[in-house]
């Protein structure tokens, strides 16, 4: 409910900065509705509006969007229908875990980013994939080394040969 | 005409790339949580450095590969593989846990080539007359059409319609960043030669709807769980005569719920399926329960909702849904420019890729019949294997698109931003559709108000006066409307009425 606060004061705040930023454009009026200035405005208007909707009606915790993202949902007249079994083993881990997750692996793709310039990109793909792999899967060291040696040599020669990349 | 169409079935280069995208379609259709539209994102970045058709045609080659593959997981293990098979799940799923995987397998890979055929044969007829109507829309009409098309994808997408308006918003100011192409005037460049050029829209699909799904996919690296009996695939022939009334009636809402800019395969499949369960007297089963005719509905309308949604990007230059926004991406990055003068210069190139849809029609039979265990074992590769080889396509991808890592940085953050959006059950569709559509609406609107001198009230009269555009006003008032308390509730009154005295 907090986090839902913050958001819809975020929204404000980013609507509010379109329309300043509008305001801001060098020698243009954003009373002129022939002017460049003017739609970006119009614009920051109507995002300001709907943020103050948002605002007033609540954002959901993000908890209940994933747990409505998880299971098909039934349409009208359908809910008789035996309750299916779950096709995804629950995976056994905390909140804290998963958002540890999610930050080395956006840091790893970040990595990845930063070091193309710097790298042969046959072996940084492969430090890449193996790392993400290892990360994910934790324990398969071998069969994630065997797939990334694959993928990235694989890959490369794809990617070079049939969609002519130019790689750094 | 005829000519052009058969391009695709004669030449094996093209034949090939064709059987190929629609495989990867297929393939990347199926694995839930990878969308079309990542598929199809992904291939643009891929392709750039090919020539127009070629690269076209695969990728219209994913995009009918993937709408199919989408709904096989839905069938084989109650997941669906995009939004628009969900409506698969509600009878796809109890037919496999009878030991009838095969046959539902067969009956939406016959039906989806039926639909799909449907939908290009509306394509092929409407296009060349609405692309000859759309030479006479003015700038007032191609901004409401715009407009509408965001309002659109956001009142019939998840979520509110606040939200999607919000989002919808900072995808059209991401889209004005740049130059002006008008009076050459730099908005919100903040002084950076970077951002002179606008934001790459590519490196931001890629974001929002390939790197973002992944990290939604880390909340959960469970295995799946599956014990599958595929069975026979093809149904008794009989069927195929008895469900023709449905075929046709469920293809004719697929294809108009594909011309509504915005509105894609997951409104028409359910209202399909609904429209099924209301008109279908004596099912095969009951529905819910393994129905053959509920899995008929929806499919035929999925894959003819593809023909429908081409419709207004070919002829109008106007998105159908999010995949059509990006094949419009992608036609743009070619030197095309999809619209009414696309049907006028380039009238070769529009049969080519009804052609092209065609050939992928066949190959989704040669796929979709053929190799049923071998896609029953793909959806089952682990997440770990394949979440990293998605992000380094999406990495690949969008270094492409110019050879410069600062594309992956600006693919990185949307990947966040649209890891956050879903988050919040925030869509992310009206985001891109606003990128693309946001210059060319604030280009039309100051075209539609210069044409009036200047004048807002003169623009704002201007659209009851012209009949195009009333008829527009009038679906955009409808739609806003639509999304106010009171319509609901009186809409909810009226339809507990009027069931009250159908009983």
């Amino acid at each position: 409910m907090v986090a839902g606060k913050y958001i819809s004061t975020l929204l404000i705040v980013i609507s509010l900065a379109v329309v300043a930023m509008s305001f801001n454009i060098e020698g243009q009026s954003v009373f002129d509705p022939t002017s460049p200035a003017f739609f970006p405005a119009l614009v920051g208007v109507v995002m300001l509006i709907s943020a103050l909707m948002i605002a007033r009606r609540g954002v959901h915790s993000p908890s209940s969007a994933q747990v409505e993202d998880k299971a098909p949902k039934p349409i009208a007249g359908n809910e008789e229908a035996e309750p299916e079994k779950e096709m995804y083993e629950i995976e056994n881990i905390t909140q804290k875990g998963i958002n540890i997750r999610l930050l080395l692996f956006t840091g790893l793709v970040v990595l990845f980013a930063v070091l193309m310039n710097y790298f042969n990109f046959m072996v940084l793909s492969f430090f890449f994939l193996f790392g993400a792999m290892l990360l994910l899967s934790r324990e398969k060291i071998v069969r994630s080394l065997i797939l990334s040696v694959i993928f990235s040599v694989g890959f490369y020669y794809i990617f070079v040969y049939v969609f002519h990349f130019v790689f750094p | 005409m005829l000519d052009q169409i058969l391009v695709p079935f004669t030449d094996l280069h093209l034949m090939f790339l064709i059987a190929m995208g629609t495989l990867f379609g297929v393939v990347k259709g199926l694995l839930p949580g990878l969308s079309v539209t990542m598929a199809v994102t992904l291939l643009v970045s891929l392709t750039y450095t090919w020539d127009t058709i070629p690269a076209i045609v695969t990728m219209i080659a994913v995009y009918y590969g993937g709408v199919y593959g989408g709904a096989r997981s839905s069938i084989l293990i109650n997941v669906p593989g995009s939004a628009s098979s969900l409506a698969h799940t509600f009878d796809g799923y109890p037919l496999t846990k009878r030991g009838e995987a095969g046959v539902a397998i067969g009956i939406t890979t016959i039906y989806a080539v039926i639909g799909g055929a449907i939908g290009l044969l509306f394509l092929g007829l409407a296009a060349p007359y609405l692309g000859e109507l759309a030479l006479g829309f003015g700038a007032r009409d191609y901004f409401l059409i715009m407009f509408l098309g965001l309002l659109l994808v956001g009142g019939l997408s998840e979520g509110s319609m606040a939200k999607a308006i919000f989002v919808a918003g900072v995808g059209v100011t991401l889209g004005i960043v740049g130059m002006d192409s008008l009076t050459g005037v730099e908005r919100f460049t903040f002084g950076n030669l970077e951002l002179k050029s606008g934001v790459n829209y590519i490196a931001c699909m890629l974001g929002l709807f390939g790197l973002s799904e992944v990290f939604v996919q880390l909340h959960n690296m469970g295995k799946i769980k599956a014990d599958v009996i595929i069975g026979k695939v093809l149904p008794p022939l009989i069927y195929l005569i008895k469900f023709m009334p449905l075929t046709i009636r469920t293809a004719i809402i697929g294809v108009v719920v594909g011309i509504l800019p915005g509105a894609g395969g997951e409104i028409s499949s359910l209202i399909a399926y609904d429209h099924a369960k209301k008109t279908v007297k004596n099912p095969t089963r009951p529905f819910g329960k393994g129905a053959y005719e509920g899995l008929v509905a929806p499919e035929v309308a999925v894959m003819s909702t593809n023909g429908g949604s081409m419709i207004p990007m070919l002829t109008l230059g106007i998105p159908g849904d999010a995949v059509t926004a990006v094949l419009i991406g992608a036609m743009t990055i070619h030197g095309l420019k999809p619209g009414p003068m696309l049907m006028l210069e380039t009238p070769e190139l529009f049969w080519i890729i009804l052609g092209s849809a065609l050939v992928s029609l066949i190959f989704i039979i040669v796929w979709g019949l053929s190799a049923i265990s071998f896609f029953a074992r793909v959806i089952l590769i682990p997440k770990y294997i394949l979440m990293p080889i998605i992000v380094f396509f999406t990495v690949i991808g969008s270094y492409g698109i110019n050879n410069s890592v600062h594309d992956v940085y600006w693919m990185i953050a949307f990947g966040v931003i649209g890891y956050l959006l879903k988050l919040y059950s925030f869509p992310t569709g009206p985001m891109v559709l606003g990128i693309i559509l946001g210059p060319q609406m604030d280009v039309y609107l100051r075209r539609a108000i210069i044409t009036e001198e200047g004048s807002i009230l003169g623009f704002l009269t201007s659209l009851f006066v012209h009949p195009i555009s009333l008829i527009l006003t009038i679906f955009v008032l409808f739609t806003l409307l639509a999304q106010t308390d009171t319509y609901k509730k009186m809409s909810k009154q009226l339809f507990q009425k009027f069931s009250k005295k159908s009983a």
